[in-house]
């Protein structure tokens, strides 16, 4: 698969989009290319299946659906937009298109890799609302510059005579000998307006009204697919703007590399905030982490190896005492050997930091929600590696220091107040944090909450873990400040979180 | 009343040792005199607060729990600070938390740094007694290691049976209070606090040394 040619699909899904199946809100892999996934992947889970069948709109949340309605072409137009640079983004986590990309460089690169038609192709869509006419009927498409390549999409007369105009000032600059090098990738417009520098164009000729032209195409381009920010500020008012289950359902069945780039990360965090389906839990979580595409990326056999070589001995035994103490009474046999499975797998493929106390309650929330071992095994890699996690579990814990002191100048700065009456508590600000870095919140607290802060963490990392508990010190300020000293301590220690358990503050809590 | 909460004592104890040795199950047993069979390896540190009367002075002893693994001791920098004593507690069924007494207890004074290295009040605990097949580490052998490590004192525990282990805190307590009797520190009381006669005289003094200041300007 050659990278630009993906790029020039996504563009031509981008606007077949708009016009044909409005329900479909995934974004570049377009509709038609999700019904190919599904036909070529014929074992979907049942559950997501079952997602798939359902109807798009929730009937218990109105106003979700009232938004569906009302702006539905709207947030399609944004949301399926992928800026350019998180497509590169995607390309960039991906190896295997770097390696594309050389080759394309020694290749052959056609003259004008950018198709200059493709910058049309806005206007056409407004266009073509109004009445239209074939272009390939007119037959007229034979006068043109065979540099130019035929377009197949009708257009009105309007539009034609801009091409014939294209056409002629192509043709003039080709005969005057203003040729690209080859492998000259430069955008379509830096080469035309150096051209047309170059030629000093009189006024109201037709070549100044290609430049006309070209500004208006121009400004159409800083556009995001046809609406300023303003009209996309408007479109989002008072909107739901979270995936709902169906489209979860879409997203977790064409679960593939690049797939999580290529989504608006500000629906992605909006679902993940508001509230995320439970049966999907583990499968969204699944695909957050990129379990599969990193399975893939070491091999399916990659883990039981792991498992079946297992870690050292002293190890083992640290594993071994602390998994039966993890849950107690709660966990299954079933669990308990996944577990430490899991456990021993890791500490084998991360020799330096082995296993660390507090891994053990994450993967049993892993392993609880997601169900699968294998799959948890390489939630539990991501959350090591890609948000590394490790080295605040490392020895001598490096990261968390910073992390903490990160922490401590939030709150100067936010709580000044608050701040100075916690240093003269003596409150032990790394002995506080540790519990909720270490284990994710997953130590001692409540099910409900742990599974939501996971949700948002396993999306933006760090970060959410930092915002949260500056939340709580926020939340409870005013209780801080009233309270005796040794008091101040025993709250910060063991009841920071009791009072937030509901949905509601949860919510609140992790946006 | 306020005499007598004046009087009351803060103390600060931290508990140290290997992973799964009990610490958890001690202080729990301590401070609500239950024991619960399965918990959970401790991340971080926990304190819990416990009053309690001892030669006639109500002390309030804060417990502090901290976590067993070795990777975690680096954190201990917030824990051990201000400690006015420590439990350094081995599983006596597991000859490897024994020999890591060592480790803990320098890692202690290390992080900890309290003044008095030689000398501060450390209370080695034999926990798991209760768990008799022959193979305990012995008596013998622990009470070598403390009189070798500067005379500590050495108690057999069991958080199961129940078995000395008010006897062990009550043993710590008595020891951070002989500690810190040279400079007790009482809970001042508010009265106290609006006593603040030193810093008027302070502010006299002050205002004296200005008006001569202020004449010489004039």
């Amino acid at each position: 698969m050659d990278s630009s040619e993906n790029s020039e699909e996504h563009y031509n899904d981008l606007d077949s989009e708009d016009k044909s199946d409005s329900s479909d809100f995934l974004s570049s892999g377009g509709s038609s290319k999700l019904r190919e996934e599904e036909t070529k992947k014929p074992v979907i889970d049942p559950v997501i299946s079952r997602y798939l069948e359902k109807e798009t709109t929730n009937p218990d949340n109105p106003a979700e659906k009232e938004c569906k309605t009302k702006h539905q072409e709207n947030l399609n137009a944004i949301f399926n937009f992928v800026h350019p640079a998180e497509k590169k983004k995607a390309e960039y986590h991906d190896p295997q298109n770097a390696v594309i990309e050389q080759r394309r460089d020694e290749q052959e690169v056609p003259m004008y890799e950018h198709d200059p038609m493709e910058d049309f192709k806005e206007a056409l869509d407004n266009d073509e609302q109004r009445g239209s006419v074939s272009l390939d009927s007119d037959g007229s498409d034979d006068d043109h510059n065979d540099d130019l390549p035929r377009n197949s999409t009708p257009m009105t007369k309007e539009i034609k005579s801009r091409m014939e105009l294209e056409g002629s000032f192509w043709q003039k600059h080709n005969k005057e000998g203003v040729q690209l090098q080859d492998g000259d990738t430069r955008d379509m417009y830096s080469v035309k307006n150096q051209v047309i520098r170059k030629a000093a164009v009189p006024r109201n000729t037709k070549e100044a009204m290609i430049l006309r032209v070209d500004r208006k195409e121009r400004a159409k381009k800083k556009e995001i697919a046809g609406m300023t920010l303003e009209q996309k500020k408007k479109a989002l008012i008072g909107c739901d703007i979270r995936f709902s289950p169906k489209e979860w359902a879409q997203i977790i069945a064409n679960d593939r590399k690049g797939k999580l780039y290529e989504i608006s990360r500000k629906r992605i965090s909006e679902s993940l905030i508001k509230g995320i389906p439970d049966e999907l839990r583990g499968y969204i979580w699944v695909f957050l982490c990129q379990a599969k595409v990193n399975r893939e990326k070491y091999g399916e056999d990659f883990y039981d190896k792991l498992v079946s070589k297992g870690p050292s001995e002293k190890v083992q035994k640290e594993i071994d005492k602390d998994v039966i103490r993890t849950k107690g009474a709660v966990i299954t046999k079933a669990q308990l050997e996944s577990l430490t499975n899991i456990l021993s797998a890791y500490a084998r493929l991360d020799n330096e930091l082995g296993y660390a106390q507090g891994m053990n309650y994450i993967v049993y929330y892993l392993l609880d929600t997601i169900e699968d071992e294998e799959l948890s095994f390489w939630c539990l890699y991501d959350i090591m590696f890609n948000k590394n996690w490790r080295l605040i579990l490392k020895d001598q814990t490096p990261k968390f220091f910073a992390v903490v002191k990160n922490c401590r100048r939030i709150l100067y700065q936010e709580e000044p107040k608050l701040y100075k009456r916690m240093v003269k508590c003596k409150v032990p600000f790394a002995g506080i944090f540790s519990q909720y870095y270490i284990s994710l919140f997953a130590y001692k607290l409540p099910k409900e909450l742990v599974i939501r802060v996971l949700d948002v963490f396993l999306y933006e990392g760090e970060k959410k873990i930092t915002q949260i508990l500056i939340k709580l010190f926020k939340y409870n300020k005013k209780l801080l400040l009233s309270m005796d000293e040794d008091e101040v301590l025993e709250f910060t220690n063991n009841r920071l979180v009791s009072s937030y358990l509901d949905q509601e503050s949860i919510t609140s809590l992790v946006s | 009343m306020e005499k007598k909460k004046n009087k009351k004592v803060f103390l600060k104890v931290v508990i140290i040792g290997d992973s799964g040795v009990g610490k958890t199950s001690l202080i729990h047993r301590y401070t609500s005199t239950r024991f619960l069979q399965d918990f959970k390896p401790t991340i971080g540190a926990e304190f819990s607060n416990k009053e309690v009367v001892i030669n006639g002075k109500t002390v309030v002893a804060q417990i502090w729990d901290t976590a067993g693994q070795e990777r975690y001791q680096s954190l201990g920098i917030s824990f051990y600070r201000g400690a006015d004593c420590c439990g350094i507690v081995f599983d006596r069924s597991d000859h490897s938390s024994f020999e890591n007494l060592d480790t803990w207890k320098n890692a202690f004074l290390k992080h900890g740094a309290p003044k008095e290295e030689g000398t501060f009040p450390f209370l080695v605990i034999g926990n798991k007694s209760d768990l008799d097949d022959g193979s305990l580490v012995k008596e013998r052998d622990a009470q070598q290691w403390c009189a070798d490590n500067g005379n500590l004192e050495y108690i057999e525990t069991s958080a199961k049976d129940n078995t000395s282990v008010e006897e062990a805190f009550t043993k710590l307590i008595e020891k951070g209070m002989e500690r810190e009797k040279v400079n007790l520190v009482e809970l001042p009381d508010r009265m106290s606090q609006k006593n603040k006669t030193v810093n008027l005289q302070r502010d006299v003094a002050k205002d004296v040394n200005r008006k001569p200041q202020k004449k010489k300007c004039c």
